[in-house]
């Protein structure tokens, strides 16, 4: 078990950058997500670090240890690969024992017909079956272990993978978007497992996917990527409730997160453009300009309905999704590019006809102010909780 | 020809399901696939069956039905086993080589990254040319006295052969023109094999340990070419025992029956000798060998290279 450290990685594929400087620690025994879009690099920074792709700048450090010249085997990594990747004319045990039989036998010991001749051989091929029982006792798949992966279902080849990877005791596992050939059922049920995997091997797992759900789940740290850099690092929480940039904020979160045109006032106060009660200013105030152009960010949840005569925002409902625990509520504020989205509870929500005019209210300190370039503002001041009813 | 099978066998099972005026429909739409494959690829075979049971020869008018005597005779007759000997000597030399050379030659294509176009183009032009015209070429190049294979023998100091004379030479000679003309078709086929290898399985490969050559060939590539080399193994194999045209072209079965081969009897027999039964006889203990490589490439190693 060893950590993984990635230095200012860089990679262009002819005249396209894909990797722009990428840096990030990775802790032994951590359960690090690379989430992004398709595109933003995110699978070819792991194949970097696997070694079946080589960087044009920067370092790979396992352990302490840089691998940048080191060939994909030497470098004591395990992956699983989105479409598993097992030998189909392999059965499950075969499959499982390639990695041991390639690191424990000699080349002369893995001839077909004379490897037998070779001393230790058997002893050694009794020691990896025994290895490959116990990894498949763990994933429940000691029954299969006779067939070829031709015969298993989706989620069935999930686990065989998952065992070949295992077998070897890696010092870190690498998975490339290993749930997005399953059906949601068995994905979500496939989370769990390979969380349960991770807190009883403890080994540490950098995982690429572009399912945020995936990642908030399963993760002890998300590294958000867009457009070949990493834009934000941390816990699922804090990426969640605290992005640094309005990327980060609208890829996290379903629905996205809702945005609001704003500009400052003199004191540094929000004034939402063309919106209820006059345009009067928010009372909280921002690190900006007087006159700089905001993007004010409001959670699904945190935006309530209220009498639109009260509300800070006031439009019309534009569209209701009955989801069972929740409602969300389109609602077409003026002026506003996109609807509102506000989830709330199916009582709130019951009686509002479509078309209906709707207020929305928040929280002050729900809001999460963007500059022009979509990096994030502190609030100066804002109002405590219990007080902030606009 | 495998999955022409199975829609056959279901069909009975599914057609009791169905009403009388759709099985009606689908008789009368097939019925032209079915009489225009009766005329031309299964009667021809019936009617040489047909007149391999008979003394026919070409331009009588009378013949008569001898049962299998045409075929008890070639059971006696030294020239039919010298010629069946010479045929599977041939076809053992050429699709080992064959195929050895067409694999080699697509591994090397698609390891390397240029001139790849170049590169396949050059090694398909002997399976484009007209092998008749190619083997006339040969018949310049092996030329005892002036041809240009001798002349570079003589200059480099070694002993000139006489090629295609020398019964111990005329087999072989034909057997690697025929391995020159073939190994082109086996490397398109394992190009395209190759190609669709999925480059995961490599990427996992690597992962495992076996980042060497050797290894990648015998843990994935070798595997997953499986079906593509069954298909070259039996296609290659016919294709050898249908060696003609260079023998009619170059030797005409000599010297001394050195190169009598089954298709080259066959038309000696019934195109020389206007014996058409005999000829008929010869014509079908080759297609029984045809088939046996059809069936035993359709049942029996099917199963053991397809993967799912």
């Amino acid at each position: 078990m060893s950590g993984i450290s990635l230095r200012s990685i860089g990679k262009r594929f002819g005249e396209t950058p894909v990797l722009r400087g990428v840096s990030l620690e990775i802790r032994a025994g951590e359960f690090v997500s690379l989430l992004g879009p398709s595109g933003c690099g995110k699978s070819t920074l792991l194949r970097i670090v696997a070694g079946l792709d080589s960087q044009d700048e920067g370092e790979v450090l396992i352990g302490g240890r840089d691998v940048s010249e080191v060939r994909p085997s030497a470098r004591d990594l395990a992956m699983v690969f989105q479409s598993y990747a097992l030998y189909p004319h392999l059965t499950v045990e075969a499959n499982m024992m390639t990695p041991l039989r390639m690191r424990d036998l000699g080349a002369f010991e893995r001839l077909p017909l004379l490897g037998a001749l070779a001393p230790g051989r058997a002893a050694k091929l009794a020691a990896m079956r025994a290895r490959v029982r116990e990894v498949a006792e763990t994933l429940r798949i000691e029954p299969l272990l006779a067939r070829k992966p031709g015969q298993l279902s989706g989620g069935q080849r999930q686990r065989v993978a998952l065992g070949r990877a295992m077998v070897r005791k890696p010092v870190a596992f690498l998975m490339d978007e290993p749930l997005s050939n399953l059906d949601a059922a068995l994905r979500v049920h496939m989370r769990t497992e390979l969380a349960d995997l991770h807190r009883q091997i403890g080994a540490t797992f950098l995982y690429v996917t572009h399912d945020q759900v995936e990642a908030m789940t399963m993760s002890s740290r998300i590294a958000v990527m867009l457009e070949g850099s990493i834009v934000q690092v941390g816990a699922p929480a804090e990426i969640y409730d605290d992005p640094r940039d309005v990327r980060v904020a609208e890829f996290i979160g379903s629905p996205k997160i809702n945005l609001i045109d704003a500009v400052t006032d003199g004191a540094g106060q929000p004034r939402i453009d063309g919106a209820g009660r006059g345009g009067q200013a928010l009372d909280c105030a921002f690190a900006a300009r007087p006159g700089a152009a905001l993007r004010l960010g409001v959670r699904p949840e945190h935006l309530r309905l209220a009498d639109p005569a009260l509300a800070p925002l006031v439009g019309r409902l534009r569209h209701r999704e009955e989801l069972g625990a929740e409602t969300l509520c389109h609602v077409e504020v003026q002026g506003g590019a996109a609807p509102l989205v506000a989830r709330v509870s199916p009582a709130a929500a019951r009686g509002l006809r479509i078309n209906a005019p709707v207020g929305l209210v928040f929280d002050l300190s729900d809001i999460r102010a963007f500059d022009a370039a979509g990096l994030r503002i502190e609030a100066v001041s804002s109002p405590a909780r219990a007080a902030a009813h606009v | 020809m495998s999955e022409a099978a199975i829609p056959l066998r279901r069909a009975p099972a599914a057609a009791r399901r169905r009403p009388r005026h759709v099985a009606l429909a689908g008789l009368a739409l097939s019925a032209p696939a079915i009489a225009l494959m009766a005329l031309f690829l299964i009667g021809p075979v019936g009617a040489v069956i047909g007149m391999s049971l008979t003394d026919y020869q070409l331009g009588a008018r009378s013949w008569s039905f001898i049962g299998l005597d045409n075929y008890s005779a070639l059971a006696g007759d030294a020239v039919f086993w010298k010629s069946l000997g010479n045929t599977l000597l041939y076809a053992a030399i050429v699709v080992p080589a064959s195929f050895a050379l067409g694999l080699g030659v697509a591994l090397l294509i698609e390891a390397g990254r240029s001139f790849r176009a170049f590169y396949r183009a050059v090694f398909f032009v002997p399976v484009m040319a007209t092998l008749i015209a190619m083997a006339i070429s040969w018949e310049f190049m092996l030329h005892a006295q002036f041809g240009l294979i001798n002349l570079t023998l003589i200059s480099l100091g070694f002993a000139p052969q006489a090629w295609l004379a020398n019964p111990d030479l005329a087999l072989p000679t034909l057997a690697v023109i025929g391995i020159w003309q073939a190994f082109g078709f086996n490397m398109v086929l394992f190009l395209a094999g190759l190609v669709s290898i999925p480059r995961p399985l490599y990427d996992a490969a690597a992962m495992d340990g076996a980042d060497g050559a050797f290894e990648r060939f015998r843990l994935v590539t070798w595997p997953m070419l499986g079906p593509v080399s069954m298909f070259v193994l039996v296609i290659s194999a016919i294709r050898s025992f249908q060696v003609f045209d260079t023998v009619h072209v170059l030797t005409k079965g000599g010297p001394s029956k050195a190169t009598e081969v089954l298709l080259y009897s066959m038309y000696a027999e019934g195109f020389e000798f206007f014996r058409s039964g005999v000829a008929a006889a010869i014509a079908t203990v080759f297609l029984v060998i045809v088939l046996a490589l059809t069936l035993l490439k359709a049942r029996a190693a099917d199963r053991r290279v397809h993967y799912s």
